[in-house]
């Protein structure tokens, strides 16, 4: 899931467990498969480096404290912004040459209602920050939005990511499990798998091969230019 | 001109009244404390030390931590007097933990919820000074992935053999917390009494060996609470019976 836009993001990971940029900052750096570290000891780190300290003091008039450390980076995390792509300049800049014929195509596909895919993936950023089950296991082995809430009804639910810049952002997926995007078009004309949580929009398209090569022309044309 | 002079003089004169007032009704205070002594049976849980469980199984202790907050004395005329905004983080190695100055009188018994409570839970630990309980700690007492507390951390070694005649090799850990696992621990009928002369502490204890009643260490090892919610409440359920008065 791209990091870019995150701005608007109304919570956190896949599983929306963090309510914030600023406390999303913690995980990352304690989590046992990523920095396995200690937010204090970053904050020590910092204290010691002959630089830090005095840029801290000249953005927030206060040194490293888990309070700036975690201010700073949501804050950069900020300024992370997207939105000049193919289809921006075709949508908002009116330019009508800057999707090229498959790419339309592709935009009809996923503005239909035949495969529907904007009914989740709606919006400037391709996404309503909705949880759903998009019937990729019968049987999770990650629980998703249930490790939350701890509701039943969440089991196999996961955030619906953006699709900005998705072609650079390979591999797909919570888990990452789906290669590339012409392997997701295929599960999501596949209509998944069966799961007592599967969101109703995830069934069977029937789309034809050059249906399959539009829509994934068009999703590549959300990257930046 | 006159009339301002008289205008200022009565509002000094009622701004006075108002503070000597103040300073009349403001009950005496004394300073209350718990002294707290977290335990294996009858010994000091050590981190040094080796231990048996209910079934004599050896174990030790890596790191012991646990939530103590929402401390609230209830007087003797059943009214009750809440210590906001204070959170311990209590470990073996800490006895003294001062909760600040309270009305002098007599008191029918005190509660508190060994935890946080739902909204405290999801603060923002950054929030919070450094000196702050609820801060970041190292070793890290919170989960960032659904920005919550551990309520409590009890980790460390056991002897894993069938016959329980091995030495503590194996790791435990018991990470538990979640909102609906805070436990009120209550002492409402065990009275006490705060004069001016000199602060009062309350002797509690906390006996980690009635925290694994139940528990099976071989295959009841560990829990990060959802991952194994079953174990997570039972450990939970076991606080309030952990602690008793000294």
């Amino acid at each position: 899931m791209t990091i870019l836009n995150t701005a608007y993001q109304p919570n956190m990971f896949w599983d929306g467990g963090s309510p914030t940029l600023e406390t999303q900052v913690s995980a990352p750096i304690e989590a046992h498969e990523e920095m396995d570290f200690n937010v204090m000891k970053v904050v020590e780190r910092l204290n010691n480096h002959p630089l830090y300290p005095s840029l801290f003091r000249k953005a927030y008039n206060s040194g490293p404290s888990a309070f700036t450390l975690t201010r700073a980076i949501a804050n950069f995390e900020r300024t992370l912004f997207t939105g000049k792509s193919k289809y921006d300049a075709f949508q908002y800049e009116k330019k009508s040459d800057a999707l090229s014929a498959s790419e339309k195509r592709g935009m009809d596909i996923f503005f239909g209602e035949r495969a529907e895919c904007f009914h989740c993936h709606g919006g400037f950023n391709f996404t309503d920050f909705s949880f759903k089950n998009n019937g990729l296991y019968e049987v999770y082995a990650d629980s998703g939005r249930a490790r939350i809430t701890t509701l039943h009804d969440d089991v196999g639910e996961f955030k619906v990511p953006s699709l900005r810049n998705v072609a650079l952002t390979a591999p797909y997926m919570h888990d990452g499990s789906v290669a590339t995007l012409e392997d997701v078009v295929e599960h999501y004309n596949s209509g998944g798998k069966p799961n007592f949580n599967k969101s109703f929009l995830i069934r069977p398209l029937n789309l034809t091969q050059q249906e399959k090569e539009d829509l994934v022309n068009f999703m590549k044309a959300l990257s930046d230019q | 001109m006159k009339k301002r002079i008289l205008i200022t003089l009565a509002v000094s004169t009622l701004f006075f009244t108002a503070c000597k007032k103040d300073k009349d009704s403001k009950p005496a205070e004394s300073e209350l404390s718990f002294h707290l002594h977290t335990l294996v049976g009858n010994t000091a849980a050590n981190y040094t030390d080796i231990f048996t469980d209910n079934t004599e199984r050896k174990f030790n202790i890596a790191d012991c931590r646990y939530y103590i907050s929402n401390i609230v004395l209830i007087k003797d005329d059943g009214t009750e007097f809440p210590l906001t905004d204070k959170a311990l983080l209590a470990s073996p190695s800490q006895k003294e933990y001062s909760l600040g100055n309270v009305p002098v009188g007599k008191y029918k018994g005190f509660r508190f919820l060994m935890g946080l409570d739902s909204v405290t839970n999801h603060d923002d630990p950054a929030g919070y000074a450094a000196s702050n309980p609820l801060s970041y700690q190292n070793p890290t007492i919170h989960w960032g992935w659904n920005n919550g507390y551990i309520f409590m951390e009890f980790v460390g070694k056991f002897d894993s053999t069938v016959a329980a005649t091995g030495n503590p090799v194996a790791d435990y850990f018991y990470h538990i917390g979640f909102d609906d696992l805070k436990r009120t621990i209550d002492f409402s009928n065990s009275p006490f009494e705060i004069t001016t002369d000199a602060g009062l502490e309350i002797g509690i204890l906390f006996d980690l060996k009635k925290v694994l009643n139940n528990v099976d260490l071989r295959t009841e090892f560990g829990t990060h609470t959802m991952d194994n919610m079953p174990l997570a409440v039972k450990i939970a359920n076991n606080w309030q019976g952990a602690y008793s008065i000294e």
